[in-house]
Order: C-alpha cells, then structure tokens, then sequence
C-alpha cells in the first residue's frame, strides 16, 4: 500500500516541477539532491505547509492539508528552547493538543531511549552539544509517534563519528512501523538505510533506484557534458542498461561503465563537448553531482585525449587477454 | 490552544525578550511623563506608547511564529488557524502586561500626571480596541502572514490615506478643476476611510458615552473582525518552510 503518492507535483516559486512519487507505507525512502535541487520544499509539501503546491498530494490516502500529530518532521536548523529540561520539551509537545494523559511519560521515555538521551532527560537544552541538540530534535518529532517521519539532512554538519550515531538510531527506527522520508545531499553513507532512492535535480525525479540496485553498484563513472542533443540521448540509452541520461551528464552504472567508450563516440560523433570524467567511490555521491552545473574543465581533458586515452585502455586490454 | 499560548508567553518571559516592553513601560513612565501634571497629555502617551508596543511585540512574535522550530509545535495542533491565534492572544497578552505596568508606573513615579481613576478606567475598552487593531495590521504586514504583493497593498493602503493631505498640497494650481475636483473627493473618501481609528485613539484620550461613539465602536468591532478573519486566511494559505 502507498502512504504517500505525489501525482505530478509543481510548487510555483521553487525547484519542485512535475514530480511524481510513491512511497509505500512502512518504507525507508531516500530523496537525494545536491543543496537547492528542492528537497526540503518536497518535504514540506508532503507535511502540508506548501500553500501553492499544485497536483496531487496523498498521505495516507487523504489529500487534507494539515494532519494533526500524524507527521514528525526533523529539520537541519535546530533553535530549541534553552530554559527547558529535554523531558520538559518533550512533555510540553506531547501534551501540546490533547494535555496530559497515561501514556505521556511513556511515549517521552521512549522518544527518549530511541534517540539514545537516556543521560540527559534533566539537562537544560542550553548545555547539549549541537549533535545533542539534533538528537532531541528528532526526539520531538518521535514524541507523538507520528506515522509518518520526515527527516531533512539528519546528518547534516555532523562529525563522521556522530554521522554513524545517528544512522545508528535512524536504522533501529526503521523498526518501529513508520513511513520515514529522508532528504539528504547524499554525503552521508545511509544507503543501508533505504528500501527505495529518489534522485532529484533541479526540482525533477531523475532516477528512482531500489535499495538492491544502489548496493550493487560496484562501480559509477559521470560524464558531464555540453547539452546533449535528442539523437544523441537515444542512441546513448539503448546501448545499455545502467545509463542514466540527463541534459548535461550521463551516469553510468554497473554494466553501462562498460559501454563508456562506446558513449564517447556517440558524443563525439554528435560533437557533444565532454568537461570531465569523474570515476568517484560513493555511488550516492556521483548520483547528486548530476544537479550541480559543469564546471568547465574542457582545456584540461580535451575530448580528444580522454577518448584516445580509453582506446589506448581498451587495445591493451584486447592485447592482454 | 491556552496550553501553546502559555509556552509562547513562557520562552518570551523566560528568554527575557519581555524586557524590552517592560523597560520601555517604566523608562516612558520615568522620563517621558515624569515632569507632567496633565492628564490628557498623559493619556495620549499612553495610547502611542501601547501602539508602538503593539507593533514592536507584533513583529518579534510572527519572527518566532515563522522559525521551522517553532513551526514543530504547528504539525501538532488542529489546525493552522489554531496556531496563528495562539500567537495573536499571546501577543495581546504581552502589550497589554506593557500597559498595565507603563500605567502602574505612572502612578508611582508621575502621580501629578495620573489621570482620575474613572477617565481611566473608561479609557480602556478604546484602548484594547487600539491594541488589537495594531496588532492584527502589524501581523498582516509581516512575511508570517502576508506576501510581498499583499503587504505592499495593505501599506499603501493605510500610506496613501493618511499622506493625502500632504500630496494635495503639492498638486500644482495649473491642474484642470475637475481633476482636482478628484483629488479632493480622494480626500474625502480617505478621511471617511481612516475616520473610525483617528476617533477611537481620540476616544482613548477624551472617552465619551454617546450614540456616535457607540457607533464608532461597532463599526471598528466590525473592521477589527474583518481584519482578523483575513490575517487568519492569509495564514492558513501561505507556505511555511519547516524543513
């Protein structure tokens, strides 16, 4: 069952334009873009805020705006109330709509515990380091026991050790019957925690991939290039599978690394400019660096001599086999 | 509701930002009516002092409104229209503490400028009506509730006619009469316009029990519930960015 389908998406005034997603209930989904591709306002319009938003928005198999206590939502910019306890915070949030009852102190100790703050319950947030601070953030969007979680670059400004904390937590939360939507630039290394990844550029779902196929990438190549005409782009898909064209930048993947010289020559026959090559380790990583604009890198790998370069590669291949 | 304005009113007294009401309140007591021994000149330093309030709390309190932490405790509640009263109470509520101590100051440190109790007390009811109206057009000239374009509308809106006198002066005489003629009709219509908040301030500082002021009274009751009622639209309509 989907818990949340968005049916061809645009948000006047952002990035956001014709996205279409559907995010089965109990999953773990991942929405991947370079900064201002348009995560958070994907985020936001899945919690009900985008006032503009166009097209359909379902949640839970209602299209209502705003749902009560249903959606938690963690966000990278944490301003929390220095005067209060962690627990005051919690139980203030809890009790917010309906006022106290048998289950608060429960479900603020279990916030609590998921987030790993057993030993600051009675400490002012004033004193909690800024990773301590983001783990009570997550704490009160836990707090309610939304059905729904939205977490917006939850290891953000982090150090890789508190990076690994947080996965950590995010990992045993998955256990605990949400939907959780995570939008990250994907310099993390969470693809552990997803069933489904979203690839987003400039407000547009590029490639969705499973969970199975981003950990079976053994290896990804970019080629960023000069726009690339229609022709081209035909010719290049049908070579293989694991060939993820966008205007300006090819992506290849698993069996479509093998086809590189033979997508060179397309783009040379079509006299598509190549700026650069980047052979990188993270495969989230090369997905993101597909929103970002060339830089122009021509005079430095003239297309000439990186084609030349992989014949040569490829003849002493031949040779030695 | 009463338990998200109570946390509201709670971080503004506990991060100290009431200060700034309550220091004014005491420094225009001390510095400003000090030295007097009239009354009426008293009360109208009252009204533009609760007015400047109401527009410095107003500002300060849909910055915190619009912060994506803040906005948390917004996916909780019933609805949007829930949390922008929420912070339309609290913010009475935070003015209203600066009158009553700018009042309560005035009696300790300008005794020979406080009013009589009875002009005071009939004072009031005008006074909570100039609270409100300024608060609800502040709220609607900030980012929280209104749009670039909205809240430029609404400021020539309130601009224009309370600067008409001054762009009638200027109109050059060599101006056809039935031109002018316009202007002066502009005039009119704008003094109609802006007659209901001139007469309730002067109501806060000479009040009177009659028919007229009983209209007054509905009449801006009726423009306050307007206001009201479009500063919650805008807000249910606009987009936050909690994330």
């Amino acid at each position: 069952m989907q818990y949340v389908s968005l049916t061809n998406l645009n948000i006047p005034g952002s990035a956001i334009r014709d996205v279409t997603l559907h995010i089965p209930e109990g999953s773990c989904y991942g929405i991947i873009g370079a900064a201002g591709t348009g995560k958070s306002m994907l985020l936001n319009a899945i919690a009900g805020l985008s006032g503009n938003a166009l097209g359909g928005i379902s949640v839970a198999g209602s299209s209502g705006h705003h749902r009560p206590g249903s959606i938690g939502i963690l966000t990278p910019r944490v301003q929390l109330p220095a005067h209060l306890t962690v627990l005051e915070l919690l139980t203030r949030l809890r009790t917010l709509r309906n006022g106290a009852d048998d289950q608060t102190e429960a479900d603020c100790y279990s916030a609590i515990r998921w987030c790993a703050l057993e030993q600051l319950t009675q400490t002012p947030i004033a004193k909690l380091s800024f990773f301590n601070k983001r783990r009570v953030a997550l704490a009160m969007a836990l707090v309610n026991k939304p059905a729904l979680l939205l977490l917006d670059e939850p290891t953000v400004d982090l150090a890789a050790h508190e990076q690994q904390v947080m996965i950590d937590i995010l990992e045993n939360l998955r256990e605990r019957n949400m939907t959780i939507i995570i939008a990250t630039r994907g310099n993390a290394p969470m693809e552990s925690l997803f069933d489904q990844i979203a690839v987003l550029s400039a407000g547009k779902i590029i490639a969705e991939l499973s969970a199975q196929h981003i950990r079976d990438m053994q290896r990804t190549l970019m080629i960023r290039t000069s726009e690339i005409p229609t022709a081209a782009y035909e010719h290049i898909v049908a070579i293989e599978s694991g060939i993820i064209v966008t205007r300006r930048n090819i992506v290849l993947t698993g069996d479509g690394v093998r086809s590189l010289a033979q997508i060179l020559q397309v783009l040379l026959h079509y006299s598509v400019h190549i700026f650069c090559i980047e052979p990188r380790n993270h495969p989230l990583a090369d997905l993101v660096m597909q929103a970002r604009y060339p830089v122009v890198l021509a005079h430095r790998y003239p297309v000439r001599l990186l084609t030349n370069a992989i014949r040569e590669s490829n003849a002493t291949e031949e040779v030695a086999s | 509701m009463m338990r998200l304005v109570r946390w509201i009113l709670d971080d503004y007294m506990r991060t100290q930002r009431i200060l700034v009401e309550w220091v004014a309140a005491v420094g225009i007591a001390y510095v400003a009516l000090h030295a007097h021994s009239d009354a009426a000149s008293t009360l109208a330093t009252w009204s533009l002092s609760v007015i400047a309030f109401a527009l410095y709390t107003t500002s300060v309190i849909a910055d915190i409104a619009e912060h994506p932490s803040n906005l948390v405790r917004l996916l909780q509640l019933e609805s949007r229209r829930t949390y922008i009263v929420a912070f339309l109470v609290a913010t009475f509520i935070i003015v209203a503490s600066g009158y009553a101590l700018l009042v309560a100051a005035t009696y300790l440190f300008a005794q020979a400028a406080f009013p009589d109790w009875q002009l005071w007390l009939t004072t009031i009811p005008a006074i909570i009506m100039l609270i409100v109206t300024a608060i609800i057009v502040m709220m609607l000239l900030t980012p929280l509730v209104a749009g670039p374009l909205q809240r430029l509308a609404l400021l020539a809106f309130i601009a224009v006619p309370l600067a008409w006198g001054r762009v009638i002066a200027v109109l050059p005489d060599m101006l056809p009469g039935t031109v002018m003629a316009a202007f002066q009709a502009m005039s009119t219509f704008f003094g109609i316009m802006l007659w209901p908040t001139m007469q309730l301030y002067s109501l806060t500082i000479n009040p009177q029990f009659d028919t007229l002021s009983l209209l007054l009274v509905v009449i801006h009751l009726l423009i306050i519930s307007g206001l009201t009622v479009l500063a919650v639209r805008w807000y249910d309509r606009r987009s936050l960015t909690i994330a």
